[in-house]
């Protein structure tokens, strides 16, 4: 089974490892996640996330020892060995289900910020379609390829946002922040675990760690990629607050949006500053639906044993356009994704997490390391 | 020869959709971009035709392109008023008038006359705003005291083809001026969310021959609603505490009459809880030069004369911020300078155990002033 895409023998530099969590992890919900957190945390929001890094940086650690143990193998094929096969089949359909129905998620999501900002009156339907075709196509090749047009685009998605930022520093207050802590610790705790709910991605580690040259040397990277985006999504958050106030923030669908649009430059001739998010954001998507119909697409072969990678990959990108179409309003697409970022705790962190656990307690390893 | 059809397949599918043409087509030449909306409130509520009594007044400032070449000097705009019983319903009744597709996407200021200010929870009408992604959240919002909106923009521009542009550059010339109050649409949304319905908004004069402009003054709102406006002064006083703004001084001293320029003001407000109370200490630190003396010159290179001088500037930023205290404590009893804000984000538990709509007007503030000199003063 070389559902891994290591067939090739070509190797990756482990410093890929930085690229494929940015540009796999980082979508649309960059630009929601205020929304998200600033119920829970307040004008905390920013704790909860550098908190979150610590913790989400840890466990990137662990997800690189899980896979570092079995060098070679596909998470489905030590997955086995650890878990047995029906158990590992079972942990493999729940993998599946997660994955469809967070392909379905970003498809929905993509397609109404495209209606709202974009195409309003185009059918939803035909933009996402030809991203659904195009992420099929690339998802196709394998994850080296995948990684190879992340690493194209990193430049794209950083710059614009990273301009954005800088210009959106001196339109914020910082009396919007205060008070701190002010009721205490555990909504700042509680946010941090919504936070880390929504990296959803971060399973990346386990399918690109077989594909290094070396596994070891993936640490850094995989910190510097963490960190990348929490930096990413303080940065947001900062935005978001700073300009609008929780308050604004919470009447608001999109938040980081909103807050670009505020920015004003007295005297500079250009208006309209969120239109700078477009780009980053078109990647951002498209980079993390490749992601996702690569791991459906490997998932369903892995695990269901299924050869034909073409009709599995066309599987993958009807998933994408029925996103559209599968829930009935918005409204419910957004209470989704937040139920989502909560599950997503458990496949991102608690399942990995105690896969390696008992893959040291029982002292499984992968056949190279005997 | 299957791959090839396969191809071929998926190219005409995708073709396919786009026969029906151009979905989201937006040539610049067939939209009609609305510059500044004026909102009212209707003084005969019925509308034949409707099932509800119309409720707004909304009068539309459109770019009219075909005059925006014309030199002649006349506004290239259009006026259109319409009566209807929702923004949205209103608008929908001006593209009825207008041959080409409404956008608000260059929506640049909200004018909002007094009786609808003072009728309506002004959060009802800013949800359309809010909710519309064409519009700029950041556009201009300003208050008309004693008229309405439309009389505002049935004024030629003095200078502009517009009058949106006209008082979009009066917003930006009072950056260096104390005299009037800028709050923008969004911020004046977050000022009403966070204080509960307490803002400062920005003021829209009418002349009474009805042919001038004048931007000075701030509106005060409570709950929601516009609840009295103050004059040029008394936002001169207001923003001392409230917008840390240049501002140009007088002051006398021994026979000297003497024009003071604030070119940087830090205002810092403290909150304390003394023997169980809320009390505030207010600190402002004025950096600025002499711009003029009459009645007498002193030598301003004299250590001596200068401390005269910023004891006397102190003196009279302490007495202006005072009156601003008195006025918003003892006059409207409203909290719109943002002391509470500045007590919540102190003491968040104290806040929420008290009322304090009823605490504030006998809230003690003790105000300290620092006045420095940016120049010596001298000429050149």
């Amino acid at each position: 089974m070389s559902v891994s895409g290591n067939k090739s023998g070509d190797n990756l530099d482990p410093r890929v490892v930085t690229v494929g969590l940015i540009l796999g992890i980082v979508e649309f919900e960059l630009f929601t996640i205020a929304k998200g957190i600033t119920p829970i945390a307040r004008q905390d929001a920013w704790i909860s996330v550098i908190l979150g890094s610590v913790i989400i940086s840890a466990s990137a650690y662990l997800l690189i020892r899980l896979g570092a143990r079995f060098p070679g193998e596909t998470p489905f094929q030590y997955g086995e060995k650890i878990w047995g096969r029906p158990m590992a089949f079972f942990w493999g359909l729940m993998y599946l289900v997660y994955w469809s129905g967070f392909l379905a998620l970003i498809s929905q999501e993509a397609s109404m910020a495209n209606r709202v900002f974009f195409l309003k009156s185009t059918p939803p339907v035909i933009p996402i379609l030809i991203l659904a075709i195009a992420a099929a196509w690339l998802a196709s090749y394998g994850l080296t390829s995948l990684i190879r047009f992340f690493q194209l685009n990193l430049a794209f998605l950083l710059l614009p946002m990273l301009l954005v930022f800088v210009m959106a520093v001196r339109n914020m207050d910082l009396h919007n922040f205060q008070p701190v802590l002010s009721n205490g610790l555990m909504p700042v705790i509680r946010g941090t675990v919504y936070f880390m709910g929504t990296l959803q991605g971060l399973e990346i580690i386990l399918f690109l760690v077989p594909l290094l040259r070396s596994a070891e040397a993936a640490v850094k990277p995989a910190l510097a990629g963490v960190y990348v985006i929490t930096g990413l999504t303080l940065m947001q958050i900062l935005t978001a607050v700073g300009i609008m106030g929780k308050e604004n923030v919470q009447a608001s669908i999109w938040p980081e949006i909103v807050a670009i649009s505020l920015i004003e430059l007295p005297g500079f001739p250009v208006e309209r500053f969120e239109l700078f998010l477009t780009l980053p954001w078109l990647i951002a998507v498209f980079t993390t639906i490749c992601l996702y119909t690569y791991f459906l697409v490997s998932g369903i072969m892995g695990i269901l044993g299924i050869k034909k990678r073409g009709a599995v990959s066309y599987f993958a990108a009807a998933v994408i356009v029925l996103g559209v179409y599968i829930f009935p309003n918005y409204p419910t697409a957004i209470q989704v994704r937040r139920y989502f970022s909560w599950a997503s705790i458990f496949f991102l962190y608690v399942l990995p997490i105690t896969t390696l656990t008992i893959a040291v307690l029982r002292k499984k390893r992968g056949g190279m390391n005997g | 020869m299957g791959k090839i059809t396969s191809v071929l397949f998926g190219l005409i599918l995708l073709l396919l959709p786009m026969s029906a043409g151009c979905w989201d087509v937006k040539d610049i030449s067939n939209q009609a971009f609305v510059t500044c909306i004026g909102l009212d409130a209707v003084s005969d509520p019925d509308l034949p035709g409707f099932m509800d009594a119309a409720e707004y007044k909304l009068t539309f400032e459109i770019i009219n392109p075909a005059k925006l070449a014309d030199n002649s000097g006349g506004p290239a705009t259009i006026i259109e008023t319409v009566e209807a019983p929702s923004i949205g319903k209103a608008v929908e009744i001006l593209q009825s008038r207008i041959s080409r597709q409404i956008t608000l996407s260059h929506l640049r200021v909200l004018l909002v006359g007094d009786k609808l200010a003072r009728q309506k929870d002004f959060t009802d009408p800013a949800d359309y705003f809010e909710k519309n992604a064409e519009v700029a959240l950041r556009m201009r919002l300003m208050f008309v005291q004693g008229h309405e909106a439309r009389d505002v923009l049935n004024i030629k521009p003095k200078q502009g083809k517009s009058l949106s542009d006209e008082l979009v550059a009066l917003t930006q010339i009072e950056r260096n001026t104390s005299l009037a109050q800028t709050n923008p649409f969004n911020s004046f949304m977050q000022d009403l969310r966070t204080t509960g319905g307490r803002a400062l908004g920005s003021r829209v004069l009418v002349h009474e021959n009805r042919k001038i402009l004048i931007r000075s003054g701030s509106a005060v709102f409570n709950n929601r609603k516009l609840a009295g406006w103050l004059d040029c002064t008394e936002t001169e006083d207001a923003n001392w505490i409230t917008r840390e703004t240049p501002a140009v001084l007088q002051g006398h001293l021994d026979g000297l009459f003497f024009t003071f320029r604030a070119d940087r003001v830090k205002t810092d407000i403290i909150p304390e809880i003394r023997e169980g109370k809320p009390f505030f200490k207010i600190k402002i630190k004025v950096e600025g030069n002499i711009l003029e003396e009459q009645g007498r010159q002193i030598d301003l290179s004299n250590p001596e004369n200068m401390d005269k001088i910023t004891n006397t500037i102190s003196g009279v930023v302490r007495k202006s911020a005072a009156m601003a205290i008195s006025k918003s404590q003892k006059e409207f009893g409203i909290d719109y300078l943002g002391l509470g804000q500045a007590f919540n984000n102190r003491y968040p538990e104290a806040y929420k155990n008290m009322d304090w709509k009823k605490v504030y007007p006998d809230i003690p503030v003790e105000i300290n002033v620092k006045c420095t000199f940016s120049k010596s003063g001298l000429a050149r």
